[in-house]
């Protein structure tokens, strides 16, 4: 058994093919190096190793180690650097990697091999302190929440987790300070700071941070495999019914910076618009940045290019405008990408002092709309063929693009009391709640409600599901929220910065707006413009869209199956023809015994069970005849052509009469008839 | 008496409509059966009211005359239905109820449960439980077919808008796929995907 696969300086073991054993991300890097782009040098551990390690009872095989060591000299030939030197050390990073992708769900650690023994050798390397410590803070950031306490499975209090405890002193520090971002805290206070995260993580884990590179690697490898176990990762599966024998595979990969000054970013992309599947290069990015930064919304991050800016980003430049030549490079490799996959490409970037190194592609989630159109768009352009584009809509993408959107003429009317990114289409009206609690209760109770927070975390996976819109005041196109949402097709806005919520008292309010709203408030929300409205507002489907229609033409040619449709009258059969329903495959007969108009074949009907003899029965029923000629009458018409199939009278027939004797009587009387005493079928 | 009004009224809706210059196509479903003794019973009140009304109208009407298989005898004994039923509609809701034992009106106080402790994977209500409901349908399908080459099978569930449950309808060779107006689209992709995964 072969553990682990290589990839560096333009060659890979494995390659694209290869999903079920070195994951989405590990089959990708390894195509990308075969390709000819640059990726930093790494190794892919297999998924049969993360199976294996839980059949030991979470341990490692001396062949795992053994490879793992081999593999990490050829990476540090590659890279020229060696893991753990004190001169000349290689940093990595260390990244989960299923075989479908599971954003946010998993865990990233990244800088592993930053410890006593090294940071002298990266400051006398980097001539940059300031780089280094902040890089080693990070470090500490993600190995203490993710390795020491969620795969160590500690659920701690809210607000007691390692890492808010770690941002909080952070927050502090720059509270104290005056500093207004991450950037003005100073290469010293970085290095205080360190110590006493590390002393701060000894108190509330009881167990010291590693100061070895080696146990640093081997504490991320294994804190990966168990982070599949993780609880938010359970929970993903089940809501994606993804199986949980499947295990994630782990990529070591060495680390490039964007983070090293002014020449140094980095971004996330799309090859298409994921919103609404316009082709055209979207995407985000940073300058002096880590990845990290772009994903949890601290920053607000920059357009890509001109062509897509938005409102809320327009004020800032481009990647575009400010680094042509390595935005060139970049839109070259999106077009290479998406020419090998034939789909749309999400992928990540770093720029590391002007060069630039791809650190991931994968397939795009997208909304349905954004599927709908790309698969049309690359059905014209020659790129699939017409069985690819019908597999390229999910069914549950369909259903979200018949959901309903904001009636543009109730909105019209409507003033918005701010606005945000529009992360995922839709409308969405419903009451406001603050917490992932609060959304699943409500939603329980079948309330519909729009869930508002500073942030998401994939801790509030349940609550986003259960709520009918979401919608958060930090964050840009490609945060949590806005990546859950659309894979989910919920209407989402995020990064709607005017917005100011008190978690405590449960109450929101907007700039420019003197009024605060609080829990149970209805607000509306339009996921397409980013708009948001604290009032009521009506909502319409979505279904008049000329590509819709021509999709599902393509479609029925495949189809071999009859789709027809259930309904009683022939407003549902017109609107069922309008959706291509080929006959009636239910027409219910009881049906025209509910609802409006229903009261004078309801009596006649009320007449005929409870009468006592046969020919009061009978005639009963010859007044009920010419409503039941009506009502089907009414229906086959409109199916003219197609079939319909009328199902009996089904329910038992005491459904349609008051339950007790006095009552039974009341209606005998009022009827003018006696009444049975033995029912009847 | 009850379902003689009812044929009465269908047929004299479908006679008056082909007068009009229509092309109706009425079919007629027997619900909750539970034997073939039952359909021929009906059939029999069906084709003399038929009978009655075309003379009266002087008019001929065309019809298909079919049951709900819906009760697991019923699904059982499909080989017998098939010979008086010209089409069978899988009512999967009531079947999914009376092979389960559940009672749909309270199976959401503890659906929550077999789902949670993994005893279900999926709600059958929601996608239809291949393993025992389906297997009853596939059975009734193929047995009813052994009786009647041409019998047109269909069902008229929940299920027919779930896509897993379309695509298994596709796989077991059902006719039709039946479901409310809003899913239609969404049974009509579900049945092309199932049929181009069927090529691969």
């Amino acid at each position: 058994m072969k553990r682990v696969y290589r990839f560096g300086g333009k060659e890979a073991e494995g390659n694209g093919q290869m999903r079920n054993l070195l994951g989405g991300k590990g089959a990708n890097l390894a195509e990308m190096c075969t390709l000819g782009i640059p990726v930093p040098a790494g190794f892919t551990i297999t998924t049969e190793c993360c199976t294996e390690y839980y059949a030991l009872g979470g341990g490692y095989t001396e062949e795992l180690k053994h490879d793992v060591a081999e593999a990490l000299k050829a990476t540090e030939a590659i890279m020229g650097k060696k893991f753990g030197d004190p001169k000349n050390p290689l940093l990595v990073s260390c990244r989960s990697g299923a075989r479908s992708s599971m954003p946010g769900m998993m865990d990233t650690i990244l800088n592993i091999g930053l410890c006593s023994a090294t940071i002298p050798g990266m400051i006398e390397k980097t001539q940059n302190p300031r780089f280094v410590y902040d890089a080693y803070r990070r470090l500490i950031m993600m190995y203490s929440d993710v390795v020491m306490e969620k795969a160590e499975g500690i659920e701690p209090e809210d607000g007691k987790a390692i890492r808010q405890q770690l941002d909080k002193m952070m927050e502090d520090l720059k509270e104290a300070k005056g500093y207004k971002s991450d950037t003005e805290i100073t290469a010293e206070e970085l290095k205080d700071l360190a110590e006493r995260f590390k002393v701060r993580i000894k108190e509330v884990l009881g167990v010291e941070f590693p100061d070895t590179a080696e146990a640093q690697l081997w504490g991320s490898i294994g804190g990966v495999f168990k982070s599949w176990n993780g609880k938010r990762a359970i929970k993903y599966r089940q809501i994606e019914g993804i199986p949980d024998d499947w295990g994630t595979a782990v990529n070591v990969q060495s680390m490039v910076f964007g983070n090293m000054g002014d020449t140094s970013a980095t971004g996330v992309a799309f090859s298409r618009n994921p919103a609404n599947g316009d082709n055209k290069f979207y995407g985000e990015w940073l300058i002096n940045a880590q990845g990290e930064d772009v994903v949890a919304g601290i920053r607000t991050p920059n357009p890509l290019n001109n062509a897509t800016k938005s409102p809320q980003n327009a004020h800032l430049k481009s990647l575009e405008d400010a680094m042509p030549d390595v935005y060139k490079e970049l839109d070259d490799i999106r077009m290479l990408l998406e020419k090998h996959f034939n789909d749309m490409q999400d992928i990540e970037f770093t720029i590391q002092e002007g060069k630039l190194w791809m650190l991931q592609c994968r397939i795009g989630k997208r909304t349905g709309l954004a599927a709908l159109n790309m698969a049309m768009d690359m059905l014209e352009e020659g790129m699939i063929d017409e069985k690819t584009a019908v597999m390229r809509v999910s069914p549950a993408q369909l259903d979200e693009i018949l959901h309903p959107i904001l009636d543009p003429a109730s909105e019209k009317k409507a003033t918005s009391v701010a606005h945000g990114l529009p992360a995922s289409p839709g409308g969405a009206v419903g009451t406001i709640v603050f917490t992932n609690a609060d959304a699943v209760k409500a939603a329980a109770a079948k309330k519909k409600v729009i869930l508002v927070r500073e942030e998401t975390s994939p801790e509030d996976v349940e609550g986003m599901r259960a709520a009918a819109g979401i919608l958060t005041q930090k964050g840009g196109m490609t945060s949590h929220a806005a990546l859950v949402a659309r894979g989910w097709g919920k209407c989402c806005i995020v990064g709607c910065e005017d917005m100011k919520i008190n978690l405590e008292k449960k109450e929101v309010s907007f700039k420019g707006c003197d009024k605060v709203f609080h829990e149970g408030d209805t607000f509306s929300l339009n996921g397409a413009k980013g708009a948001v409205y604290a009032e009521a507002i009506e909502t319409m489907d979505a279904s008049d869209n000329p590509r819709f229609v021509k999709f599902m033409a393509i479609a029925d040619k495949f189809r071999k199956m009859g789709v027809r449709t259930n309904a009683d009258n022939p407003e549902d059969t017109e609107r069922a023809l309008s959706f291509g329903a080929e006959g009636i495959g239910l027409f219910r007969i009881e049906h025209m015994f509910y609802g409006k108009n229903s009261e004078t074949p309801l009596g006649k009907l009320r007449k005929m069970i409870l009468s006592k003899t046969d020919d009061e029965r009978r005639a009963a029923l010859n007044e009920l005849e010419p409503y039941i000629k009506a009502s089907v009458k009414g229906t086959m018409k409109v199916m003219d052509g197609k079939p319909v199939t009328f199902r009996l009278l089904d329910p038992p027939l005491h459904e349609f009469v008051p339950q007790t004797e006095d009552k039974k009587n009341e209606l005998a009387e009022e009827l003018h008839i006696s009444t049975r005493t033995s029912p009847i079928r | 008496m009850i379902s003689e009004t009812q044929f009465r009224a269908i047929f004299t809706a479908a006679i008056e409509l082909k007068k009009e210059g229509y092309h109706p196509m009425p079919e007629i479903m027997i619900p909750v059966t539970i034997s073939e003794r039952e359909l021929r019973f009906q059939k029999a009140i069906c084709e003399r009211v038929r009978a009655e009304v075309e003379a009266r109208l002087n008019e001929h009407i065309d019809y298909k005359f079919g049951t709900m298989i819906e009760i697991p005898r019923a699904a059982l004994t499909a080989d017998r239905m098939a010979r008086t039923a010209e089409f069978f509609s899988f009512g999967t809701n009531d079947l999914t109820q009376m092979t389960f034992g559940f009672s749909r009106d309270d199976v959401s106080t503890f659906m929550g449960d077999y789902l949670g402790n993994k005893i279900l994977d999926a709600d059958p209500f929601k996608t239809l439980d291949t393993k025992a409901v389906g297997k009853l349908v596939e059975y009734a399908v193929k047995n009813g077919r052994a009786t009647r080459e041409n019998l047109k099978c269909g069902i008229c569930g929940e299920h027919g808008g779930d896509p897993a449950s379309v695509k298994f309808c596709h796989r077991i060779g059902l006719n039709y796929v039946s479901c409310s107006p809003f899913r239609v689209p969404i049974a009509r992709l579900a049945a092309a995907q199932a049929a181009i995964e069927d090529e691969k």
